[in-house]
């Protein structure tokens, strides 16, 4: 029970991170109906520079998160400026997935010529390690994760709720040509999508990387990020966070209980079933077809 | 329009192409590796194919189509290796189970654009995930070894240059009928259904199932290059039918140039050469194969047919280019 209860926070800490990325393929898709192949590299890269950071400065994780955040919502908005933006006029949908998959493949090997090949671990005291308290195990660093990533989603919800620009930048979401007569600058707005969600990246590879390692291929993480997107909705921002921390739980539940090999098919399974029986995903509005 | 659906498959033109290609690999006879790379690209090319046919023409974004290249491949594999099948009854079972596991999937294509390309990209994870899990079947990522060429009337196809046109055969009979399709009565429905889906259901064109059926023919299309591809490496294993292989299919299509035939096998040439000479290259020049890709997609919107097309205009002028749609 007492080991249950510590999978359950990691569970929920794996699951936060999924929702920081999933938030970011939301507000993408939603404001430029765009899906972003290069989003789950782009935390890759945050984990790469918190590595760094770590191993020269070993500032406390709160600080890496914010730090590697800028530097990937830099990256994040350079990449729309030069390489998304000026094709969305011109090409096809369809060819500017293909755009994204081509920033895909130059993310991951940038990384792998300044990074290397070899997976690195984050300095030992950003590492998971547990202590015993009245006994169940607890993982500190499994809370820090899930507090830092709380704070974050709290931080949106106020952000899009309350202020203005948070209020036009769903409104560029919900329709970009009314936002557009309403004086609303919706390209400043799509580089802003751009920034915030290349932050939540960069900030969500650093706390993957120190649970597990960082790499180039940890923006294979991401694809569940996907799930989890689809799993609240894909484009409801509320709904990517509750899908994100309700696949970290699923799939930790999944392992625990059944085979820890085929969990993954357990999580995929059920994504498909709610697809079909909830187009909208779990919270989206109402169920039935989507046309 | 009815004379658009008689349209031959047989011209003079296409048939010079089909007696040129069939001169390559006697060309090559002596070089193995390159006649290695003519038919890796020859089984893309078919695969690319069942991708124009889906995507292209008819809309579906299958992010999962390389599992169903793998399920025609460890299919073939498993009855020839395990259950001693000659080599035509595995091929038509490679393509009867791929087809199989698409009519399973069918429910998905209720789904529209964004969530259907999540549904099936998770069916491609569901796929690889089994490839690599169930290794009493598939041998897991170590990948199945020991699978004999093919024989085809008695007759061994071990020299690669024979392999390759058993390939070019299989390449342009499914070219030959993805034209027929589209040249019928059923290519008019496909058009009106890309213009305005809408009015085609209030004529009463049965919208779901010209989407079964270009699903189910892209299905069978995968599993028989993935039986070709196991008898000519006598080798699988899971990586080669995962998302990276689909995203690579997509490129094809898009690089040789959306709703066209020809540019889809040209993508697969083109992509498949990219891909080779960037690997000689080393590791990092795979920088310049997304550049590469990114410059495609800016300048060239109409990819390299619409590209070969300009080009032909320019050189008769006064007769405009025309391009079965």
């Amino acid at each position: 029970m007492s080991e249950l209860a510590g999978q359950l926070i990691f569970s929920l800490a794996i699951g936060a991170i999924y929702s920081l990325i999933a938030i970011g393929f939301s507000m993408i898709y939603r404001s430029t109906g765009l899906l972003h192949f290069a989003h789950p590299d782009l935390m890759m890269v945050g984990g790469m520079v918190g590595y760094t950071l770590a191993t020269r400065t070993l500032l406390p994780m709160p600080v890496l998160f914010v730090l590697a955040g800028v530097v990937v919502a830099a990256l994040s908005a350079l990449i729309d400026r030069i390489g998304l933006r000026p094709l969305r006029r011109r090409a096809a949908p369809a060819n500017l997935v293909i755009a994204t998959i081509g920033w895909s493949i130059i993310l991951v090997n940038v990384a792998l010529f300044v990074w290397g090949t070899a997976p690195l671990s984050y300095p030992e005291l950003y590492l998971p390690r547990g202590t015993r308290v009245g006994g169940i195990v607890l993982v500190p660093q499994n809370l820090v994760m899930l507090g830092i990533a709380l704070v974050a989603m709290a931080a949106l919800h106020v952000f899009f709720g309350r202020t203005l620009i948070g209020q036009a930048m769903r409104a560029v979401a919900e329709s970009p040509v009314a936002a557009q007569l309403m004086g609303i600058r919706v390209d400043r707005m799509m580089t802003l999508t751009f920034v915030l969600s290349g932050f939540l990246a960069g900030g969500a590879g650093v706390l993957v990387a120190s649970m597990v390692y960082a790499n180039f291929d940890l923006g294979l993480i991401g694809v569940k990020a996907f799930a989890a997107a689809v799993l609240g909705g894909f484009g409801h921002v509320g709904g990517a966070m509750a899908g994100g921390l309700l696949l970290g739980v699923l799939e930790t539940l999944g392992a625990y209980y059944l085979s820890s090999a085929f969990k993954d098919l357990i999580a995929y399974t059920l994504l498909i079933l709610i697809l079909l029986v909830r187009p909208h995903g779990l919270f989206g509005a109402g169920g039935g077809r989507v046309e | 329009m009815p004379v658009a659906w008689l349209r031959p498959f047989w011209t003079a033109r296409s048939l010079a192409i089909v007696v040129g290609l069939a001169a390559v690999p006697w060309v090559l006879r002596e070089q193995a590796y390159h006649l290695f790379q003519l038919n890796t690209i020859l089984i893309f090319a078919m695969l690319a194919l069942g991708m124009q046919l889906m995507f292209g023409y008819g809309g579906i974004l299958h992010l999962g189509y390389a599992g169903f290249f793998g399920l025609g491949a460890y299919t073939s594999a498993l009855l020839t290796a395990r259950a001693g099948w000659p080599f035509p009854a595995a091929l038509v079972a490679a393509m009867a189970v791929a087809v199989a596991g698409a009519a399973v999937m069918t429910p998905i294509l209720r789904l529209r654009d964004v969530n259907f390309a999540l549904a099936t990209f998770v069916v491609g994870l569901m796929l690889e995930l089994v490839y690599n899990q169930w290794s009493a079947v598939t041998n897991g990522p170590i990948g199945f070894r020991g699978i004999p060429a093919a024989s085809l009337l008695g007759w061994t196809l071990e020299h690669p240059a024979a392999y390759a046109w058993l390939l070019l055969t299989a390449l342009v009979i499914e070219y030959g009928l993805i034209h027929r399709l589209l040249h019928s009565p059923f290519g008019g429905a496909l058009r009106a259904m890309r213009e305005n889906e809408t009015a085609c259901r209030t004529s009463g064109v049965g919208v779901t199932g010209i989407r079964v059926t270009l699903l189910l023919f892209g299905s069978a299309m995968a599993g028989a290059a993935g039986s070709l591809l196991a008898h000519m490496n006598g080798f699988v294993s899971p990586p080669t039918f995962g998302w990276s292989t689909s995203v690579a299919l997509l490129m094809m299509v898009v690089v040789g140039g959306v709703r066209s035939l020809a540019g889809a096998v040209l993508g697969a040439a083109v992509i498949r050469i990219m891909v080779e000479q960037t690997s000689v290259l080393g590791q990092h020049s795979n920088i310049v194969f997304g550049i590469a890709l990114l410059l495609c997609v800016a300048f060239l919107p109409d990819g390299l047919a619409g590209l070969g097309r300009q080009l032909i205009a320019m050189v008769t002028v006064g007769t405009p280019a025309r391009e079965a749609s």
